[in-house]
Parts: structure tokens; C-alpha cells; sequence
């Protein structure tokens, strides 16, 4: 037992939207979970634990996890509340599998931004008491930093940002996103500066969202020809801490030190036999730091942007669902929203953003927002490898 | 299964008011776990799992990231795992298998509590554990929901606030022989059952304090544990368990999370009969009647713990040892930490480091904690 | 050794946004001298008793979490209130496992499936446990009349478990006792519930007042 591969069984959703009022939290995610075991054909008595990504003040609740059993199915079973990204969740999740702890288990996450009226206060919070709350009214300023240390370091432009904006609101208006449209990058271009260099069409919109999604060891999984193989995932921490001064501005350093391990766990380079890239770029400027550190280049990155490499039916589509701009920032659950659309991608079931012939996916996420830590994963079918 | 040990342990003081910051306390628990190791390097370890409960004690949203630099932790895997009052223990379950999968060949594993910033009190923070819409206008406080839950134990196996109370005399007397404990003194039942009453039945000596401190163990593969230390501490036995939400809807007589919790750990251990094979004990004491409740639900015997209780059977040099730490009573209680404590203590009395709490003979030990709304169970069986 | 109080107020303030100088200046002004000589105290008594260097001065900085929230109550909890303002009980039944659920749920975390079945109850029913608060959220600050609270199991809706006394499951809600003795109150007792004047009634959980005891 332990050590083989994980699999994943299956996956629920409520798809992204501006507001879920009608539904409360449990009974959205009850949805979610009935879909994803029906997806998975098994019976939640089969499911032995259970796996949320939840933040206290998004929750509106002190200890969240109290609120997480009923509606999956998991009353008197495993749990564990990992306090990040829904990948960070799975990634605990796929090492219980592996550990051989639990053969099958449930990873959940979901998030109401709708439901929080101050949600700028929040995030705040996150930042050094002393030094940075008082000093910043809203806390996206930090990715505003982030952003102008980006482009000077590279050369680029705000221009580059608004075709990352312009190529995730064309693929979410074929995928179903709530925030798809047809805006050329011009139009984003004449959109107001928030956090300069940032415009506010480089800032992605907040949606409600709930994923669940089943894991299983390879003897769960045997039989089932849709199982999706979690191949290796790793998680990196940031470069600072609350205070973000150490911070490496301009770049995500994270990404370098997952994909090397990730590579490791391969035995080959992930990023050139990936078909797709799912990553949650709440800000313009991320997708491209994400993709700059996968590709070890900066100006690999702007350059595959620029030319349409990163299109839907290009070299490597880069969020053909359409992103965190396209669906919107589901914040802790982000990462479930970029799972399962990669999941689906590879299962063939994407409809007018497949892309063709997908075997291998990169999924990435941040921890949140303004965090420059964050989990890889890498994906791929049964005949991938 | 891969094979998980424990091979250092390092605890700050728990304290009321500790003037030190949160990463200053954690930097300072992992520098004494290190330490134990024969002064590792920080650069040996692979990862870092940090455990700490409700955000709002240390005033910070998502404050994973106060364990990032002060645990050393940049660059490398760091993640924050949270079950309310479960934490402490919860860590080392998935500390388990972090190691067990293969990842990690070592994990610092580290919780920390800073419970007094809040202002006036920590206690107006838990108003927000409870169900929003049919709950919190009533305007409850955490120490309803231990009241109600004692009363109602009482009422099952028709115990005395006399005999609940020895559990506060016994651990606190254990707290004197701990170099780190908040609340060491010898007090008696008398002292108990006079100090003010806070909801009743629970009186102010029935309760741990609010506390701060950090508490850092460090997990090592089979391997690199032999390679590490000669005293190396198994951990054969995990499990969490999480019962409903709707906990106006359970019999709070029993606490029936822990016991399947229990019975999941002893099964991956190969243990039969707990109360034969086990010898230390320590079960999560926030409360004095909590301690017997846990451990009717560790030993699987509704009302067990009150009799052996009543028969000196607890006390360290009894049969059954149960918290010869002091615990959450007597040692503090910085939530999260608290529950790392009592694994730190297995690993210090398996290894015959507990110095003048050392239980003889001690081959077999459970630490277990408690949390949410009387809800989860946390449990690891540790070996020498 | 001394603890120094960051004050925020008029001139610190000048420039920042509104916001966030509201919430600086409500913080401090909720931190008063009290705060400061308990830290002092601790700072004082820490001296020689931690074992790593403890701080010569220390500065207290306030600050004010202020999160709100407009919480949607979804399908069942919405029922539920809408049943009180009208002076009812709703719960619903799972046609799986026969349980009645109070607080409803659109769902059985039993069974694991969809429940639509809504029932209507008297609201009376026994005291599972209860418990006499002498404390609110301050535990430094005694009330001034102690209020006895209590676990209320809805008549006719208890599972018990086979070979055992224990209770698997009964529909019930967290609430107050009134008009009864504290030393009057009993595991077992008999309650119903005391209603607000339907005027005053808004959906919530205060409609009702608190549980009385049912004399017979
Ligand atoms: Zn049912």
C-alpha cells in the first residue's frame, strides 16, 4: 500500500458566478459533491476523507472547517482544513493517498466573495501590523508594486497586460465564463489606472464558486478509462513573510523551485510536454510572471504572448478557460476552478475550448492574491505516458 | 508504509502575555527542536507544516505567513493546517504523511498561539465559531458549549463536581515538574470548587488559561531518523474524525469523533487492547471533565475514565498516566501549541527525556486533542 | 522596562485615507491605559522567567479588525426564519433515515441525500443539558443577573441507539430558559417555547424569547 500513483475520480462544480444568493455555502457545495461523486460513479460511503481549503475571515466564520462534514458526505470520517489555495489542499491530499493513509478521499473548497462587504479590509490583514496596515488603504496596491517591478525588470508594457486581459476574456466568452467578452486590447488600454501601473481590466472580477473533487489511489482507480493522473504537485513558500519587504519583486521565484521538483518527479521537463497551462492570474501581470518562470525567460514569455503562442490552437494555450479574468477571483477556491477545467480538458469534455488532443496540463495557483507563493501540479491521461 | 519518527522536540514557555511577537516565539521553538538534534542545520529540512487556530487570536488574516520566515521555511513547502482546537495533533497527522509519502524525508512540524492581543478578550472571538443565522444572536461564548457538554456528561454517569475537580489537582501538580509550564501549583479539589463560578458548572480552576507559546517537533523517514538520533520515537497510529455540524442534534455524553479517531490509529499501530498496551497517556484537557471525556472515548468505555480516576489510576505513578505533562491545565493552553505539546511530551517520556515527569517504562503512548464545536478528534499513537 | 502606547488621532492621521482612519482611531481609542499597564505587568513578570531575552520596551499597536459580511440563509435556513416570524417550528424529514432535522437542511448528512419533505412542530420538547452563564464574552466582567441557557430535543424526533442510552440523534436548537429557578432546571425537563408578540417578530432566532418550563 502507499507510494503509487493518485488519480483523479472525479469532479463537481457550481460553475463561477457574480452571486450564488440563493443557495447558502452548505447547500452549494452539497450540489458540488453530488456531482462529483456521481462523476467519480461511486458511492460517498466509499469516500474516507475529506480534504477543504478555507480561510476564517473569507468564511466569515472562526474555524471554518466546523461547517465543511454534512454536505460532502463526510459526518464522522477524516478531515483536514488546510488554510490556503484548494491546490494546497490537494497537494495534503495527494500525500494521504500516497502515504496509503486512504485509498479514496474528497478535496473541497469553495468561496462567496459576494457575501463579503469589505473584502479590501481582509486581505489587508494579512499584511505586518505594524508597518504595512497602516501604511496601505488597499491592500492590491501590493500588486501594483509587483506589476511595475515586472515591467521594468522585462522591458514590457501595460500593452502586454492588456493582450493577457484581451486573450482571457475572448477564451471565457467560448468557455461559459461570467466575465467573457469580445475587448481588444485598446479597449482595456483605455480602461482607468487602479494601482498604476494596473488598469482596471487587469484586475479580475470576484465570482462565487464551490469545487469537489474525488482522489484516488491507483487500485481505486483501476477500471475507470477517465482517471486523470495528479503525475507530481509541489507547493513553495514565499520569498517573505507578512511584511513582504524581502519580498523578489517583479517575479515569482516559487515557480522555478516547484517545477524543479516537479521535473524531478517526472524525469523530464513538464512545461514541454504540457498541452495547456491553467493558472490563477488574479492580476494581469501574473500570467506572465507564472509563465516567465515555467519557461525559465522572460522574453520567451513575452514572446510566445505576443506572437498568439499562448492561444487557444497556438503551441501552449495558457488559460483556455479564461482565468481568474475570465471567471472571476473565487479566492481560496481559484485553484478548484483552474483544476477541474483542466481536468476536463484532458478528459476531452472541454466543448469550445478543447484543446485538441490534450494528454498533459500544467495547473498553477496562488497562495493568495498578493502572496508570491504558490502549488504545480501537473496533470496528464492514462496514455500519456 | 513508510516508517515516521519523531527526533527532536522544542517548546517555548507558555505564558499569559509572553512579550515576544509570534514569529519571535516560533523562531525560538524551532531553534530548541533543532537544537535537540544534535544543533541540525535548518538547511537539512525539506519542509515546514506550521498549525494555528482561528486567524483572529494574532489579529492576522491567512497568517501562514508569520511561520514563513521565522521557520526558516522560504523556498520550500510550507502549508498551514487548522481543526480548532484539534490543530496541535492534526499537525502531526499530516506531518505523518508528509514523511510517509515519500515527499519529505524531514518536516518541522510547528504550532504556535498568541491568544492575547485580542482585546478585551480572546473569548469575544469564539462568538464567531458558532452557526450565523441561528446561533450567533443569541449571544453565545465558547464556555457555553463546555458547560453544556459537562452537565450533560455529569448527568450520564452521575459524577461530582468533586471528583471532575481532581482532574484540575492532579494536573497541575504535574505542572510543577514541567521547566515550561504556565500553571504549575498544588492546589485542592476545596480550591477548585471555591473559585468563581464562570458557567456553571464550570468553575475558573475547571479551565485552562489563555496563553501564548510555540511548540516545534521534527519529523524525519525512517532512514534519516536511525541517521539522526538513537532514540528515534515511532509514530504508528494517525487519525482525525469530524462529526456534524449540527451538534444541538448529538448526545454530547459521549464523544463518539474520538473514539472512532482512537480506534482508526490503534488499527494502523496493531494495538488490541489500549488500556493494557498503552503507557502514557495524554488526552486534551482544556476543561477538567474533558480529560475524563476524552479518554472514555480513547478507551472505548463510556464513564471508564471517572472510576480509574477515583482510583489514583491517572496520577503518574498510577496505571494509567494521563497527562504527566500537566497539560493544557497546568502547562497553558496556547491552542494550537498545547496539542503539539502533548505529542512533544510523548516523544520526551518514550525517550526517556521527561526528566522529573518521566512515567517508568513508557513503551506506548497517545496524545489526542479536541476541537471545533465538539466536534473533531485528532489522535497519534507513538512507540519507542 | 516600560510599554508604550502608539496613539493614533489628529495630526497621525492626517492624509490617510477615511477608511482606514476610522479604523485607526476607533482602535486606539479602545485601547486604554488598562491595556497598556497589563502588558507592563506582564512584561514585569516575564523578566527572568522566559528563558530567551524578553524586550526592554514594548509598543502596543492598535489595530481594529472590522470584517462585514451579508450572509445569504439559502433555501432551508430562509423557510425556517420565515416559520418563526409566523410563530412555528419548520423542520424537514428525510425519507431515508425518518429523521426529523432541526435546524433544517435541504439535505440528510445521514443518508447523503436530497430531503424536500417540510414538517411543522409544536417547538416543545426537553432540556438535553443546559448551563447557567454568569459571564458574557469578557469572562472579567460578571453579569448582572446569570442566564441559564439549555440544549432544547424537539418532541417525538429522538433516535436513540440500540444496546446503548446514548441519544443518535434528535432535532433540537441551542437556546435560553425563562421564567424558571436555576435550581429549579433538570436534564429531562418538559419546555415549550415563549414567543415574541408577533408584532415585535423579525426571523431570527430571538422571535423567540427563551424555552419555559411545561408544569403538568
Ligand atoms: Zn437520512
Amino acid at each position: 500500500m502507499g507510494q503509487g500513483g493518485v488519480y483523479v475520480l472525479g469532479v463537481g462544480e457550481i460553475p463561477p458566478s457574480s452571486s450564488l444568493r440563493d443557495l447558502d455555502f452548505r447547500e452549494m457545495t452539497f450540489e458540488a459533491a453530488v456531482q462529483a461523486y456521481a462523476d467519480a460513479d461511486i458511492d460517498p460511503s466509499e469516500v474516507e476523507g475529506l480534504f477543504t481549503a478555507e480561510q476564517d475571515f473569507v468564511e466569515g466564520i472562526s474555524i471554518a472547517d466546523e461547517y465543511t462534514p454534512d454536505q460532502v458526505g463526510m459526518r464522522l470520517k477524516f478531515n483536514m482544513l488546510v488554510a490556503g489555495d484548494f491546490l494546497e489542499a490537494l497537494f495534503h491530499a495527494y500525500m494521504a493517498v500516497r502515504s496509503g493513509l486512504m485509498e479514496v478521499v474528497a478535496v473541497e473548497s469553495h468561496a462567496r466573495p459576494s457575501e463579503i462587504e469589505n473584502y479590501a479590509d481582509v486581505l489587508r490583514a494579512s499584511l505586518d501590523p505594524h508597518c504595512l496596515r497602516p501604511i496601505l488603504s488597499d491592500p492590491y496596491a501590493i500588486a501594483g508594486l509587483d506589476a511595475r517591478a515586472f515591467l521594468s525588470k522585462t522591458g514590457s508594457t501595460t500593452h502586454d497586460l492588456s493582450l493577457v486581459v484581451e486573450k482571457n476574456l475572448r477564451n471565457a466568452a467560448r468557455s461559459g465564463g461570467p466575465y467573457g467578452e469580445a475587448l481588444s486590447a485598446e479597449e482595456v488600454e483605455r480602461s482607468p489606472f487602479v494601482y498604476e501601473p494596473l488598469r482596471r481590466r487587469h484586475v479580475a472580477r470576484f465570482s462565487d464558486y464551490v469545487a469537489v473533487v474525488v482522489l484516488g489511489s491507483e487500485r481505486a482507480a483501476k477500471g475507470s478509462d477517465r482517471a486523470v493522473e495528479i503525475a507530481s504537485i509541489w507547493q513553495t513558500g514565499a520569498t517573505s513573510g507578512a511584511h513582504q519587504w524581502m519580498r523578489s519583486w517583479g517575479a515569482m521565484e516559487w515557480v522555478r523551485g516547484a517545477l524543479e521538483r516537479v521535473g524531478r518527479d517526472l524525469h523530464g521537463n513538464p512545461v514541454r510536454s504540457s498541452d495547456l497551462v491553467e493558472f490563477t492570474e488574479f492580476f494581469a501581470h501574473q500570467e506572465l510572471q507564472f509563465l516567465s518562470g515555467l519557461l525559465g525567460s522572460e522574453a520567451e514569455a513575452l514572446r510566445m504572448l505576443r506572437s498568439g503562442d499562448l492561444d487557444l490552437g497556438s503551441a501552449l494555450p495558457f488559460n483556455p478557460s479564461g482565468g481568474c479574468l475570465g471567471n472571476g477571483n473565487s479566492l481560496n477556491a481559484s485553484g478548484g476552478r483552474a483544476f477541474v477545467d483542466a481536468v476536463r480538458q484532458l478528459r476531452g469534455e472541454a466543448g469550445r475550448v478543447q484543446v485538441k488532443g490534450a494528454k498533459a496540463a500544467i495547473v498553477g495557483s496562488l497562495h493568495t492574491e498578493i502572496s508570491d507563493s504558490g502549488t504545480l501540479v501537473f496533470l496528464r491521461t492514462g496514455d500519456a505516458t | 508504509m513508510r516508517r515516521v519518527a519523531i527526533v527532536g522536540a522544542g517548546m517555548t514557555d507558555f505564558r499569559s502575555m509572553l512579550p515576544h511577537s509570534s514569529p519571535e516565539m516560533i523562531r525560538e521553538a524551532v531553534r530548541r527542536c533543532l537544537d535537540d538534534v544534535g544543533s541540525l542545520s535548518i538547511r537539512y529540512v525539506d519542509g515546514v507544516l506550521c498549525a494555528s487556530a482561528p486567524d483572529a487570536f494574532d489579529g492576522y488574516h491567512d497568517k501562514v505567513s508569520i511561520a514563513n520566515e521565522a521557520a526558516c521555511a522560504i523556498g520550500k513547502p510550507v502549508t498551514r493546517v487548522f481543526v480548532g482546537g484539534g490543530s496541535g495533533v492534526a499537525a502531526a497527522v499530516s506531518g505523518w504523511y508528509h514523511v510517509a509519502s515519500g515527499l519529505f524525508d524531514t518536516l518541522l512540524v510547528v504550532a504556535w498561539e498568541k491568544m492575547s492581543p485580542p482585546y478585551p478578550h480572546a473569548q469575544k472571538l469564539f462568538q464567531t465559531i458558532f452557526e450565523p443565522v441561528v446561533e450567533q444572536p443569541l449571544g453565545p461564548n465558547l464556555i457555553w458549549i463546555f458547560a453544556l457538554e459537562m452537565r450533560r456528561y455529569m448527568e450520564a454517569h452521575n459524577l461530582s463536581k468533586e471528583l471532575i475537580a481532581e482532574v484540575a489537582v492532579k494536573n497541575k501538580a504535574n505542572a510543577l515538574d514541567h521547566p515550561h509550564a504556565q500553571l504549575g501549583a498544588r492546589i485542592t479539589v476545596e480550591d477548585v470548587l471555591k473559585s468563581e463560578v464562570m458557567v456553571w458548572p464550570v468553575n475558573r480552576l475547571d479551565i485552562s488559561p489563555t496563553s501564548d507559546g510555540a511548540v516545534a517537533v521534527l519529523l524525519a523517514s525512517e532512514n534519516v531518523a536511525r541517521k539522526l538520533t538513537d532514540t528515534p520515537v515511532w509514530i504508528d497510529g494517525v487519525a482525525t474524525c469530524l462529526d456534524s455540524q449540527y451538534w444541538t442534534n448529538r448526545d454530547l455524553a459521549f464523544p463518539y469523533y474520538v473514539y472512532l479517531a482512537a480506534q482508526k490509529a490503534y488499527r494502523m499501530a496493531g494495538i488490541t487492547n489500549p488500556l493494557k498496551e498503552v503507557d502514557v497517556w495524554e488526552p486534551y484537557d482544556p476543561f477538567t471533565y474533558k480529560e475524563l471525556h476524552h479518554l472514555d472515548g480513547l478507551l472505548g468505555k463510556p464513564g471508564l475514565a471517572p472510576r480509574l480516576l477515583k482510583e489514583g489510576q491517572l496520577h503518574r505513578d498510577g496505571d494509567h498516566p494521563a497527562s504527566p505533562s500537566g497539560g493544557l491545565l497546568g502547562v497553558g493552553n496556547p491552542i494550537a501549541a498545547a496539542g503539539l505539546m502533548k505529542v512533544a511530551e510523548l516523544y520526551w517520556q518514550l525517550s526517556e527525556r521527561a526528566g522529573k515527569r518521566q512515567v517508568p517504562n513508557a513503551y506506548v503512548g497517545v496524545a489526542q486533542a479536541w476541537g471545533d464545536l465538539m466536534q473533531v478528534g485528532t489522535v497519534v499513537v507513538c512507540r519507542r | 522596562m516600560s510599554v508604550r502606547l502608539v496613539k493614533f488621532g489628529g495630526e497621525t492621521l492626517a492624509g490617510l485615507e477615511g477608511r482606514l482612519a476610522e479604523l485607526l482611531s476607533k482602535a486606539a481609542a479602545e485601547v486604554g491605559e488598562g491595556r497598556v499597564s497589563s502588558w507592563a505587568k506582564a512584561l514585569e513578570e516575564s523578566k527572568g522567567r522566559t528563558e530567551f531575552e524578553a524586550p526592554e520596551t514594548l509598543v502596543v499597536t492598535p489595530y481594529l479588525l472590522d470584517f462585514r459580511y451579508r450572509r445569504s440563509t439559502g433555501i432551508a435556513l430562509t423557510r425556517f426564519l420565515e416559520g418563526l416570524k409566523e410563530g412555528k417550528f419548520l423542520g424537514t424529514r428525510c425519507s431515508g433515515c425518518g429523521r426529523v432535522l432541526i435546524p433544517p437542511r435541504t439535505f440528510c448528512e445521514w443518508c447523503f441525500r436530497r430531503v424536500d419533505e417540510w414538517i411543522e412542530h409544536s417547538g416543545e420538547g426537553e432540556v438535553a443539558t443546559y448551563s447557567i452563564a454568569y459571564i458574557g464574552t469578557n469572562p472579567k466582567v460578571r453579569l448582572p443577573k446569570p442566564e441559564p441557557i439549555a440544549v432544547i430535543w424537539f418532541e417525538g424526533t429522538k433516535v436513540v441507539r440500540p444496546n446503548t442510552r446514548t441519544v443518535a440523534h434528535a432535532a433540537g436548537i441551542l437556546h435560553r430558559l425563562g421564567e424558571v429557578e436555576p435550581q429549579e432546571i433538570m436534564i429531562g425537563m418538559r419546555v415549550r417555547p415563549v414567543w415574541r408578540p408577533e408584532e415585535e417578530r423579525v426571523g431570527s432566532i430571538t422571535d423567540v424569547l427563551y424555552f419555559a418550563s411545561v408544569r403538568r
